[in-house]
């Protein structure tokens, strides 16, 4: 069963005025997976509204990534004050290139970055979250492949 | 027996049956896509090996293979390929839950490098966004 929500460290229960909550380096890890994945979503729609041939090639992986950024943000739960981030990051769209190999090829390295860093996520979140992230990886990584054939 | 151990003995058995099964791919096989499987039967072997020492150093007693494997059912050897390898990756998800840093990096290592070899022989895209996870895993039901 994987985990649910994150959980915050409490940083002290003694005598003295509580101590804030502090969000866990996994927060960080959270919001930059958002943040890769809504940029993924974006170049994906960007390549299929420039590339109408390749619209029927990228429905799969698109909806997959659509798919991974809601379960992404079933964990991610915003919390008050300073305890988390004011705002998820927001990664700069990837350009669309002009030729459908190109387009190709972006998505290619767009897949093979975002499954690299998620076996580096694996090691940072909290074991059960790491399950889906090493889930979400093996997608990447087959979507990566898979490209390849189109 | 400790989660680690319950979870590399997990793996270590789907390494076992795919030693078993990339032995019946190949022997189905020739020319280019024989030698593409002998050369992941010794992946296999060698993986298969590696998972067994880290069960011996951490006290447990490796698991032994079974005289034979029900095989999946599958129209081609490349097919059946891709079914053994999505089952290495499907073994590997509890390890990617274990408390070990590095042994949760190896799994999520193992669970990419099983798709790709499933999507080399299948020659077709992952079918689902979260491989290797049940639906009750990918959204746990609320706990009161």
């Amino acid at each position: 069963m994987l985990g649910g929500a994150l959980a915050l460290g409490l940083t002290g229960c003694d005598e003295k005025a509580p101590e804030e909550l502090r969000a866990g380096p996994e927060v960080a890890i959270l919001l930059t997976a958002i943040a890769g994945e809504e940029q993924m979503i974006t170049l994906y729609e960007g390549v299929a509204a420039a590339h109408p041939g390749l619209s029927a090639s990228v429905a799969g992986p698109l909806e997959h990534h659509r798919e991974h950024l809601a379960q992404l943000r079933r964990h991610y739960l915003p919390g008050t004050g300073r305890a988390t981030p004011a705002q998820t990051p927001v990664l700069p769209p990837i350009p669309v290139p002009a030729g459908r190999a190109p387009a190709l090829t972006a998505l290619r390295a767009a897949e093979k970055m975002a499954a690299a860093a998620r076996i580096k996520d694996v090691t940072q979140v909290p074991p059960g979250l790491a399950q889906l992230f090493a889930s979400i990886g093996a997608c990447e990584a087959g979507h990566a492949q898979a490209l390849m054939y189109r | 027996m400790s989660p680690a151990i319950e979870a590399l003995q997990a793996l270590l058995a789907a390494e076992h049956r795919a030693v078993y099964g990339y032995g019946m791919v190949g022997a189905r096989l020739t020319g280019t896509p024989r030698t593409q499987a002998t050369a992941l039967w010794d992946a296999h072997r060698s993986r298969r090996d590696q998972i067994a020492t880290l069960i011996s150093d951490a006290g447990g007693e490796p698991a032994s293979p079974e005289a034979t494997y029900a095989l999946p059912a599958a129209r081609t050897p490349a097919l059946l390929a891709a079914a053994l390898e999505e089952g290495v990756l499907a073994a590997c998800v509890p390890l990617a839950g274990v408390r070990s840093a590095n042994l949760r990096r190896m799994a999520a290592q193992g669970m990419q490098e099983a798709m790709i070899r499933a999507v080399r022989w299948s020659r077709t895209a992952p079918a689902d966004a979260f491989p290797g996870l049940t639906p009750a895993e990918v959204a746990p039901a609320p706990t009161p």
